[in-house]
């Protein structure tokens, strides 16, 4: 090892210290000096996957982990780009080693550190529920951030576990989606009318009737996607939708209050600072007198797109038939990043 | 679908190889002499090449100075300079000749003495191709090692020197351009619910106007006037101008004050905003929800990775937007 030494020395290294699962985390070192070795033996968790290479042509793809001497096409520089598996705990240190071997030994290594993190939500649920006559029953579920990064969330209360379906309660999310299209920008551009006056703060929600409007034109029935934009394709050509946003204009004199409304609104949708909900009430379970179940699931995606979900259960006993309404408790235990400052 | 991908990636390689040949095809028409030096520069933003070849003109070649060279003028090409290195003088002007479709080069316009000629020329390359140079890289998750600042981590390599390797001992990939998303509306969530907010201070203390409009879905016209004039400063300024103050917050401009880098060679220039607004419950602000910001960043062959971080100073991005609503609100 002493020998090279003299002669190499290492120019710049780099490995993204911390990355979601699923992420590439590129990894580089470049070195002067010429020094003989035949490999660079790549070692990291077996679950790992090496994804690219930079700088280095892999002609046998089954050795992953290892890069021949020959296989470097110029000489001072290697890079790889890998990704790790899906996370049970919200962060884990993980070691990468490049190996110089020569003759089976190793004439230089270069260890690098990273932190694979997500975020995760720890579900709190209520042991058992019981349904008395006349007692109106309200379920709480806590509901805990903790780890990294932001997520969006989306939560499922049912009595029956397989109609874990979203609920569209109201076009609410639908129109905002509308009115940020291009198609809805082409409409209000062909009708002269600036953009940024409907985007505004001139439309408060109880009196813009996108609900009629929406209604009106089409039957709703089964909702996917495919529905959703021809819906919309409908209402841009229907004459009405210029009658309404004239009208809803008209009666928008006074907004201060709905502006406060939707402030907390926008607070209720960031229930703490790295969640943003989908949806903010949780709709009201109906129940037949016996032993029943109910389900609580919860899905969330991470900044990356890893989709997360968890299904738990809760005996119900029902004396009577009612209904359980819930309400839905945060707190937030963001991860700390203490171990970047070590580095 | 991994099918299609491969061919896709495939595509791309061959569009990226057609793209570096062309220029090479140029080089092996002008054959004038020994090239004794070859470098290249890529400049991402104009999706532009610039070759530059010093060649020594060997006495023998100087019997094909007398026959004019015609060159595709496809791709834009064009022939910017020609200098005698000894002297320092530029042919161009001179010996090359642009009609339509070709670009003309007349070796006989040249002095006859020349010994080394430096012939710099340029023209437009495919952005696919530019994109099969590098790989950039941003992390996704924006780090908070300090609570009042947000980190994301930098990556740009050179991912395939064998397109660039044969014909150029030097090669620079000149402004690369790295975009990173900075979330703005997680920004106002902070804002608003920190405990000091005056926005929250001020809904705590009218909660039944607040919870009254929630459970009972009452409708707005209900809550009296005078009311609401105590919360809104209506005579000082209209709601209006708050949102026009905040958004004024991210004017690219003044974006970038809330702006760092750690490393020199990552060089912030730009931020932008995203289509999408922010939305207030059902009210759309014409704030943007994200930014996105422009790092540039150049590679060489000899330097073929950067690496740094780009730093949001939240803190001070969230003073500046709390001040702006302090001076609508009555606290």
């Amino acid at each position: 090892m002493s020998k090279i030494e003299s002669e190499f020395r290492v120019i710049s290294k780099f490995i993204a210290q911390w990355a979601l699962p699923n992420e590439g985390i590129p990894l580089f070192l470049i070195w002067k000096g010429k020094f003989a070795f035949d490999s660079v033996e790549i070692e990291m968790p077996e679950s790992f996957v090496v994804r690219r290479y930079y700088n280095i042509n892999k002609k046998d793809l089954s050795s992953s982990r290892r890069i021949g001497f020959d296989e470097l096409k110029k000489e001072g520089y290697i890079g790889i780009v890998f990704t790790s598996p899906m996370l049970e705990q919200v962060s884990e240190k993980v070691q990468v080693i490049l190996r110089f071997v020569k003759d089976g030994e190793d004439v230089y290594r270069e260890e690098f550190e990273t932190h694979i993190i997500r975020p995760r939500i720890e579900l709190e649920i209520p042991e058992r529920i019981e349904l008395l006559p006349n007692e109106p029953v309200k379920a709480n579920i806590g509901l805990r951030y903790t780890g990294y990064g932001n997520i969006y969330f989306k939560i499922i209360v049912s009595g029956d576990p397989n109609k874990l379906v979203f609920d569209v309660k109201d076009f609410r999310d639908l129109f905002l989606v509308m009115a940020n299209s291009n198609t809805f920008k082409q409409f209000m551009h062909r009708n002269c009318i600036p953009e940024e006056e409907f985007l505004g703060s001139k439309v408060p929600e109880d009196q813009f009737e996108y609900r009629e409007l929406l209604l009106d034109t089409s039957q709703i029935g089964e909702f996917t996607a495919e529905s959703f934009f021809d819906t919309i394709k409908r209402v841009m050509d229907n004459k009405k939708m210029m009658e309404i946003l004239e009208r809803s204009m008209d009666r928008s004199e006074d907004v201060t209050m709905s502006l406060f409304k939707s402030i907390i609104d926008f607070v209720e949708k960031r229930p703490v600072e790295s969640v943003f909900l989908s949806e903010t009430e949780i709709k009201p379970v109906q129940f037949d007198e016996g032993e029943k179940s109910l389900y609580v699931c919860i899905g969330y995606v991470d900044d990356f797109g890893n989709y997360y979900t968890q299904t738990k259960k809760i005996p119900i006993i029902v004396k009577k038939k009612n209904a359980i309404t819930f309400g839905s408790r945060w707190d937030e235990r963001a991860g700390n990043w203490e171990w970047l400052k070590e580095e | 679908m991994v099918e299609g991908g491969i061919v896709l990636a495939k595509k791309s390689l061959d569009l990226a190889e057609s793209s570096a040949s062309f220029i090479e095809k140029i080089w092996q028409k002008i054959n004038i002499g020994e090239p004794i030096a070859t470098s290249v520069t890529y400049t991402y933003p104009k999706s532009q090449m610039k070759t530059t070849r010093t060649y020594r003109v060997p006495d023998t070649r100087r019997s094909l100075f007398r026959t004019k060279i015609t060159l595709p003028a496809g791709n834009n090409f064009q022939i910017i300079s020609i200098y005698d290195v000894d002297t320092g003088l530029d042919y161009a002007d001179i010996s090359v000749q642009r009609e339509e479709g070709k670009v003309i080069f007349d070796p006989s316009k040249l002095p006859a003495s020349c010994e080394r000629l430096m012939i710099t020329t340029l023209n437009d390359v495919e952005k696919t191709f530019l994109r099969e140079l590098v790989d950039v890289r941003v992390s996704e998750v924006a780090s908070r090692e300090e609570p009042d600042k947000e980190k994301h981590w930098i990556v740009a390599v050179i991912k395939n020197e064998g397109l660039l390797k044969p014909f150029y001992k030097h090669a620079t990939l000149e402004d690369i351009d790295v975009g990173v998303g900075i979330n703005v509306d997680r920004q106002y969530s902070t804002i608003l619910r920190s405990d000091n907010n005056p926005l929250i201070r001020l809904m705590r203390a009218n909660q039944n106007i607040f919870t009254g409009i929630d459970q009972n879905k009452r409708s707005l016209e209900q809550v009296g006037k005078t009311q609401r004039r105590r919360i809104l400063q209506e005579e000082k300024k209209s709601k209006e101008d708050i949102f026009a103050e905040l958004a004024h917050l991210c004017l690219p401009e003044l974006f970038k004050n809330y702006l760092t880098t750690d490393n020199p060679n990552l060089i912030y220039i730009d931020a932008r905003r995203t289509e999408n607004l922010m939305t207030f419950g059902n009210i759309i602000i014409p704030i943007p929800s994200r930014m996105t910001v422009t790092v540039f960043t150049t590679l060489r062959l000899e330097e073929p990775a950067q690496k740094g971080n780009l730093i949001f100073n939240r803190a001070d991005f969230c003073n500046d937007a709390t001040k702006i609503i302090k001076t609508h609100f009555k606290i």
